[in-house]
């Protein structure tokens, strides 16, 4: 492979060499070289790190940060209203925020697949509001709030398997909201 | 024309320095990336190593954990940060010789966010954990979410019976006061009270 490669590049320089004879000569025709871009692809990293038992999911990259707050710990099935055990998740991210956020906070929340699209949308909304309402109670960085409901239309994970059946561990990671910031 | 020469000159170089590159590459694929070249070594009915003393890597484990899926076993190789902001796990799968089945990798190390559409024969769902400080850390992607893992396990993904297979992972580093964590690899038991080498 590697041979393929050093090959590949004795030909690229012949060709380039070609052409060069051919700018010398402008009344000839044009050397038949083949010359390519490079195409270059960096990514950056994304580090994903959670607390209090998979509740709170962090993930970094570069400087945008997504805290994802498990729905499964915020709220009651089908309900909008924040449970008394959300109340260590909602301050872990509000001291995450405090610390480190500049400017826009968003709020979204999201849903599995389960349910019509409508439903989840409303559902999702209903519940990012819960969240921006107790997360600016426990805040005090100036910082402005935007919020919407995704529904089912950004999960995190499959919502079934390769088969069809449901995928019960991937709905799970897809219920959530989410605390979107840049760090300052 | 003198221009032209020169930039032929330059990408003639350009050009051979990146087939160099790639003999580079060639020589570390075995150490994992997304190369199916993942290093399948011959163990005793034991499970353990044979002693070859040419083989690398061979030192002792940092911990060792069953499977439950098939007969095998997890060892941890090496947990080291290899920078600031990274901690790297080696580790080997085995399979011994009395195992009645190979094992067949498929989804079965993937992380939850891939799934298994996207986790065949990757071990995206290894994770290290803080315990005292209750965090857990996943393996790194890039943002189009491929992980800094191995990939295409044993090549056709499986392990075969009397083989092993040779590991990587990378994750988040977690801060510098944190130096012991457990490893966690989907189907095998819990490595615990591992020291993160410098």
């Amino acid at each position: 492979m590697s041979r393929a490669r050093a090959t590949a590049a004795l030909v690229m320089t012949a060709a380039l060499l070609g052409l060069a004879g051919a700018a010398a000569a402008q009344d000839e025709d044009a050397a038949t070289g083949k010359v390519l871009d490079l195409r270059v692809k960096v990514l950056d990293l994304e580090r994903k790190v959670t607390s209090q038992g998979g509740a709170v999911a962090r993930t970094d990259q570069g400087r945008q940060v997504r805290v994802g707050l498990s729905a499964d710990v915020l709220f009651a099935f089908n309900s909008a209203r924040l449970t008394s055990r959300s109340q260590k998740a909602l301050r872990e991210a509000a001291a995450s925020v405090d610390r480190e956020a500049g400017g826009v906070v968003r709020v979204e929340g999201h849903t599995d697949a389960k349910g019509s699209n409508a439903y989840n949308r409303r559902l999702s909304e209903q519940r990012a509001r819960a969240v921006e309402r107790e997360l600016s109670k426990l805040v005090e960085a100036d910082v402005t709030y935007k919020v919407r409901g995704r529904g089912e239309s950004a999960p995190v994970a499959p919502n079934a398997k390769k088969d069809g059946s449901d995928n019960p561990a991937g709905r799970r990671l897809n219920r959530r909201v989410e605390i979107r910031y840049g760090r300052r | 024309m003198r221009r032209a020469l020169a930039l032929a000159l330059a990408a003639s170089m350009i050009a051979a320095g990146c087939a160099g590159d790639d003999e580079n590459k060639d020589d570390q694929a075995n150490t994992g990336s997304s190369d199916p070249g993942t290093v399948e070594t011959e163990t005793g009915s034991s499970g353990e190593s044979t002693p070859e003393p040419e083989a690398p890597a061979e030192g002792e484990a940092l911990g060792r954990a069953s499977g439950s899926f098939v007969d095998s076993f997890v060892e941890l190789t090496e947990l080291r940060r290899t920078s600031p902001e990274v901690v790297t796990a080696r580790f080997r799968i085995t399979v011994p010789e009395s195992a009645e089945d190979n094992f067949q990798v498929s989804d079965r190390l993937a992380s939850e966010e891939d799934g298994f559409e996207r986790g065949q024969d990757r071990v995206s769902g290894v994770t290290i954990t803080d315990e005292s400080g209750g965090k857990r850390y996943f393996v790194l992607t890039d943002s189009d979410g491929d992980c800094l893992c191995t990939t295409n396990v044993a090549g056709d993904g499986f392990i075969d019976v009397g083989k092993s297979a040779e590991l990587y992972a990378k994750f988040p580093a977690p801060p510098e006061d944190v130096t012991e964590v457990s490893f966690q690899v989907p189907t095998f038991q819990s490595i615990d009270g591992v020291q993160i080498s410098e």
